[in-house]
């Protein structure tokens, strides 16, 4: 026979999937991590570029948009001045070049201060710097011209010269816009591919995390798959050592059974004949003897009544072994007999009442009743305090049910079962052991002050009944 | 001991499967001139044997017997010669013991009880046609009269047969052999036949069919 293994060995059998679980959940919040923090610098330098970049760019173009619209009224005006039908003198337009002269300084320095500087566009703004001064130079002379009273030279200077250095701004501004222009085109595609890059890694995080999160749910399933298969062999292990605990303790019961009556059968067929036969021979002795009140007979009286107790003793013993009465009378003559037995002994009334068919059952089955009778009345002798009890043998359509009751102290069942009473378990493992193998059920119910009722109910296969019919016809 | 005269002797036979006491009654018995044990029986079947060829007057018989016990063999005696008087021999007082041999015509009844056994008179008083109870056992009888349950039971004929008759019974409804029967019960073929026609006869069945009906009907059949 094999040894079955400890429960430590058992349960050491399971593998945990707890060590591996938390390493993949540290490595997925790892990589959660990682991915947030370079989505969240991506967004940040995003965030800068288009403070620094986009926007400066912005307010340096619209600079040189007043650059160009300054522009285009200095040529309105330049075409007036050298207009020759004109009714006004030059330096009428100078306090309009004053202020055009100091709105285009200030832009160009307002523009100078945002522009996002690159070689070209500083060589063209210096560029502008020279013309423009040039320009003013060039006005301030036209208008000295004019103050001296050279208007025709003044509007010949301007003609000749100032026209086509404004010309030569309007030209640099156009350039500084497109520049500015592509400038903000390439910022925008660039923030464009940024925040492309971005979504990228945010789709490859949730790819990745999706990944681990599938690996970890199937591992998770897996280990669970084998937890459960693992689960399920020890329940059908436990089952085995169970039905095999169960079947052996139902062999100790057959064998006890077995000895009890052996023993019950020597007892009486061996010592109770021999002293049967003792008596006998002794009541012979007594009538043999001379005289009724000699010695001799008073002696054998005296051994009479040794061998008639001692027969007593042992019919007593045979009896309560494993009654005759079961084999000859069955059940119900037995349970009578007992019952009236029991409550001479112990002075607990006993009352037995009875509704019976047939009152007929396999001998083999009859004993272990008789048996669970005996210890429940022996139970209740022993600890119920009872004065009264009740026994009932029912025999219904389909069961034969035994009721012990009484009107003892009672006892509080244990929770979740009634495995166990006071001082009491291996009595009643072995009455619901009986009834187990009886396919019967078995109950206990009792409170404290309550009394204690027990019941036994033992199906009769009424199908072979009906077989054994339709066999008649 | 008043009794002499070989033609009146008292014949009995002894129905004991213990060999010790069988002698120590035969000797007790054979005490007085007036009683002659003619023949001696170990088991029920033969004392069936014994009474059918010696026809004795009274049958001392001892209810526990292999093979055929003391009741079954009491009921069979009684039916092929009512005349012979039966006298119980038993170390049990129930009354169920009781109740059932004198339901199967019994007329005495003692414990095997050393201080009790009044052998020869018992028999003496059987074979002048009285009834003898040991002390113990006559309150028992009376009891029994009062409430009336030797009568009640005997109107179903069923609860005339005996615990082994009934086993048979049940046995035969199962469709087992005389043989088989007798294999399951360890006892011999013959006893089964004889436990067979008794229960036919209390049954009034003749047949076997009848007796498998009859069982089915009482509930008898159970899964083995």
């Amino acid at each position: 026979m094999s040894v079955p293994p400890s429960q430590h060995d058992l349960l050491s059998e399971i593998p945990s999937p707890s060590v591996r679980l938390w390493f993949g959940l540290c490595v997925t919040l790892a990589i959660f991590l990682v991915f947030a923090s370079y989505t969240i610098r991506e967004i940040r330098w995003l965030e800068d570029f288009q403070a620094n970049v986009v926007q400066k760019n912005r307010k340096a173009s619209l600079q040189l948009l007043r650059l160009q619209d300054d522009t285009y009224r200095l040529a309105v005006s330049l075409r007036d001045m050298t207009l020759p039908e004109s009714r006004y003198p030059i330096y009428y337009w100078k306090g309009e070049f004053t202020r055009w002269h100091q709105d285009m300084d200030e832009a160009l320095a307002l523009e100078g201060q945002y522009a996002v500087n690159t070689p070209a566009s500083d060589a063209q703004r210096r560029q502008l710097r020279d013309v423009l001064d040039d320009f003013w130079q060039t006005a301030d002379e036209a208008f000295l011209l004019a103050d001296q009273g050279h208007e025709a030279t003044a509007r010949y200077l301007i003609r000749s010269q100032l026209e086509a250095k404004r010309d030569a701004i309007a030209r640099i501004v156009s350039g500084l816009l497109a520049k500015n222009d592509q400038a903000q085109t390439e910022a925008g595609q660039r923030v464009s591919q940024v925040y492309g890059k971005v979504k990228q890694d945010i789709l490859v995080l949730i790819a990745v995390l999706f990944l681990v999160a599938l690996g970890t749910g199937l591992y998770t399933l897996q280990a669970n798959r084998k937890t459960f298969e693992r689960l399920h062999h020890l329940a059908e292990q436990l089952q085995a050592q169970s039905q095999k605990l169960s079947k052996l303790s139902w062999n100790l019961i057959e064998v006890q059974e077995e000895t009890l009556r052996r023993v019950s059968r020597d007892l009486h067929d061996e010592f109770g004949q021999i002293l049967t036969a003792l008596g006998v021979m002794l009541s012979r002795a007594e009538m043999k003897g001379l005289e009724k009140d000699s010695v001799f007979v008073k002696e054998v009286q005296a051994v009479k009544q040794i061998v008639a107790d001692t027969l007593e003793n042992v019919r007593n013993s045979s009896q309560l072994f494993r009654p005759a009465i079961l084999d000859d009378f069955g059940l119900e003559e037995t349970l009578e007999w007992f019952v009236e037995q029991f409550s001479k002994q112990t002075g607990i009334k006993v009352h037995f009442a009875r509704e019976l068919v047939q009152g007929f059952f396999p001998r083999e089955d009859a004993i272990h009743i008789y048996r669970i009778l005996q210890e429940a009345l022996n139970n209740v002798a022993r600890h119920s305090k009872a004065q009264e009890a009740w026994v009932v043998l029912r025999e219904q359509s389909d069961a034969l049910s035994l009721e012990v009751r009484d009107n003892g102290k009672g006892f509080a069942l244990p929770q979740g079962g009634m495995e166990r009473a006071p001082g009491d378990g291996i009595g009643l493992m072995g009455m619901r052991e009986r009834a187990q193998h009886l396919n019967g059920t078995f109950s206990l119910r009792s409170a404290p002050g309550q009394g204690t009722v027990l019941s036994v109910r033992i199906p009769v296969d009424r199908g072979a009944l009906r077989r054994a019919e339709e066999k008649v016809g | 001991m008043a009794q002499t005269g070989s033609e009146k002797k008292i014949r009995v036979i002894l129905a004991e499967d213990h060999t010790l006491v069988r002698q120590g009654f035969r000797r007790i018995l054979e005490d007085d001139p007036g009683v002659t044990v003619v023949g001696e029986a170990r088991t029920g079947i033969e004392a069936i044997e014994q009474c059918k060829e010696l026809k004795p007057d009274v049958v001392v018989m001892d209810l526990s017997m292999p093979e055929l016990g003391g009741l079954e063999a009491t009921g069979e005696i009684l039916k092929a010669n009512p005349q012979i008087k039966i006298l119980i021999l038993s170390m049990y007082s129930n009354e169920a013991y009781v109740r059932k041999a004198f339901e199967l015509g019994a007329k005495g009844y003692i414990l095997k009880n050393a201080i009790e056994v009044d052998l020869t008179r018992a028999v003496m008083a059987l074979a002048e046609g009285e009834a003898y109870f040991s002390p113990g056992i006559s309150q028992i009888v009376l009891d029994s009269l009062k409430t009336g349950s030797f009568k009640d039971n005997s109107q179903d004929p069923y609860e005339r047969l005996t615990l082994r008759e009934k086993e048979v019974l049940q046995l035969i409804a199962q469709g087992k052999s005389n043989k088989e029967i007798a294999t399951l019960l360890n006892i011999s073929v013959n006893t089964v036949a004889v436990h067979r026609a008794r229960l036919m006869e209390t049954l009034n069945l003749h047949r076997t069919a009848e007796l498998v009906l009859y069982a089915v009907k009482k509930g008898l059949i159970h899964p083995q």
